[in-house]
């Protein structure tokens, strides 16, 4: 039983991350630039926790995204579990939970995934200005997500501290 | 020791996890690019739990913007004031003119007896969300098949075109705008004969502007001219009204070769939007 309740605790922090994502931060102003508040949960998380729960943090962002985007089921599923699987394989190489390495593997993670987006859907219908698309989609995505993952970065490790003790709670009992 | 062997027992079972998920996606993507994605059950009882949800945090967006907005100057309310004073005046000009045109249109009717075309019908609806990344220019409306949305339907804004249904769920349906980088949107000048096809290309609309390339075109356009979606378009009604053209580039020969159109709706602060029930093709 304690595993499920992990396993909904966690849904429900990434349904919320979303709903913000879309729906609050793009109707905001200075907000609207982008910046992935899912992708800062999925990297921490992952990086603090083991590869299971991690793969399993994943799935569900990319499954939240695909089933509200309307386009192909499992192509976020997809980019989200290795992003969870190789921030989890870092973080048991690193142990401690270093913030300037969370951040180097946020950076690193949005520009895989940006660059994704720019040679699946922009180079293959030949647009070949990445420069602009660098300077004036990547870039803002990329500063708003550190500034996210600078701000959430110790409410995820509380978050995922929590979870770890209902882990304990089931072998006390 | 135990340690240990438990960090190696979760090493391969978190591969081969990994493994199994890959998998599933690939099948999974694999499915839903064979049958129709708005035919997909998981998305759209999803989406049942989501519009709700949806609907909330936007509310809760909109509340503080409003809130905001409370704290704008005195002058510049007096600026729009005398401004939409103005434009009252000129409406109400025209609107006369335009009544006593109508008057005439229906007598002309009558004696040709023709009948009128049917007036469209609307369905209002709030957006409540937007795509989650910053290449893409797609809005999730609050109203879906419950409402009588389909596929295909035209969206406008303050009189001016919006974008099209992509696909709809129960309580909330996908818009994908005209200054999407995918869309494309037959196009004419209005009184003019002139035929050409509107893109949406991000770079562009970061400066305001949509744009018409690789044209060929000997009539006079001019700038300020207002341009309304084609009679030849698969998916857009006729006569509905894009914006206006803000440059014309000619070549040496006289002939146009680019248009820039500004598009009237106000694609970064999009409330409100209406949703035409008659459909291209009914």
């Amino acid at each position: 039983m304690y595993r499920i309740k992990r396993q909904v605790f966690i849904l429900l922090v990434i349904v919320l991350a979303f709903l913000i994502q879309t729906s609050f931060c793009k109707f905001i102003p200075i907000l609207n630039n982008g910046g992935s508040l899912i992708l800062v949960f999925v990297t921490c998380f992952s990086f603090l926790n083991n590869i299971e729960i991690s793969i399993f943090a994943g799935l569900i962002a990319g499954l939240i995204i695909d089933v509200n985007s309307g386009i192909y089921m499992g192509i976020y599923e997809l980019i989200f579990m290795y992003i969870a699987y190789f921030s989890s394989k870092l973080g048991k190489i690193f142990k401690n939970d270093n913030i300037n390495i969370i951040l180097i593997l946020i950076i690193f993670w949005e520009l895989i995934y940006n660059i994704m987006i720019y040679i699946f859907t922009f180079l293959i219908r030949q647009k070949y200005e990445f420069t602009d698309y660098f300077f004036y989609l990547i870039l803002p995505d990329i500063v708003m997500t550190v500034i996210y993952a600078v701000l959430l970065y110790k409410p995820i490790i509380i978050f995922s501290q929590k979870l770890k003790s209902i882990n304990k709670d089931h072998y006390v009992k | 020791m135990y340690k240990k062997r438990r960090n190696l027992k979760s090493n391969i079972t978190g591969k081969r996890l990994l493994f199994i998920c890959t998998i599933m996606c690939v099948v999974a993507f694999a499915f839903s690019f064979m049958i129709n994605n708005s035919n997909n059950k998981l998305v759209t009882y999803s989406n049942v739990l989501f519009a709700p949800m949806k609907k909330g945090v936007s509310l809760i967006s909109n509340s503080i913007i409003s809130l905001s907005d409370i704290f704008t100057s005195k002058t510049n309310l007096i600026d729009e004031n005398n401004k939409l004073k103005k434009q009252i005046e000129d409406l109400v000009i025209e609107n006369n003119k335009l009544k006593s045109e109508h008057d005439e249109l229906v007598s002309l009717r009558n004696q040709l007896s023709m009948l009128p075309t049917a007036a469209d019908e609307y369905i209002g609806a709030r957006v409540i969300g937007k795509n989650n990344d910053n290449w893409f220019n797609i809005i999730t409306i609050d109203k879906g098949s419950q409402d009588g949305i389909e596929i295909d339907m035209n969206v406008i804004s303050n009189g001016a075109l919006v974008g099209i249904v992509t696909s709809v769920n129960y309580h909330s349906a996908l818009v994908r705008t005209i200054v999407d980088d995918l869309s494309a949107t037959s196009a004419t000048i209005q009184e003019k004969d002139a035929l050409f096809v509107i893109e949406g290309n991000l770079n562009n609309i970061r400066n305001g502007y949509l744009s018409a390339n690789n044209l060929n075109i000997n009539t006079d356009i001019k700038i300020g001219d207002r341009v309304i979606t084609s009679n030849v378009s698969k998916k857009y009604l006729p006569d509905q009204f894009i914006g206006y053209v803000s440059d014309v580039i000619k070549n040496e020969k006289n002939i146009i070769t680019h248009l820039k159109v500004t598009p009237s709706a106000n694609f970064s602060y999009l409330k409100n939007v209406m949703v035409i029930k008659n459909k291209k093709g009914n």
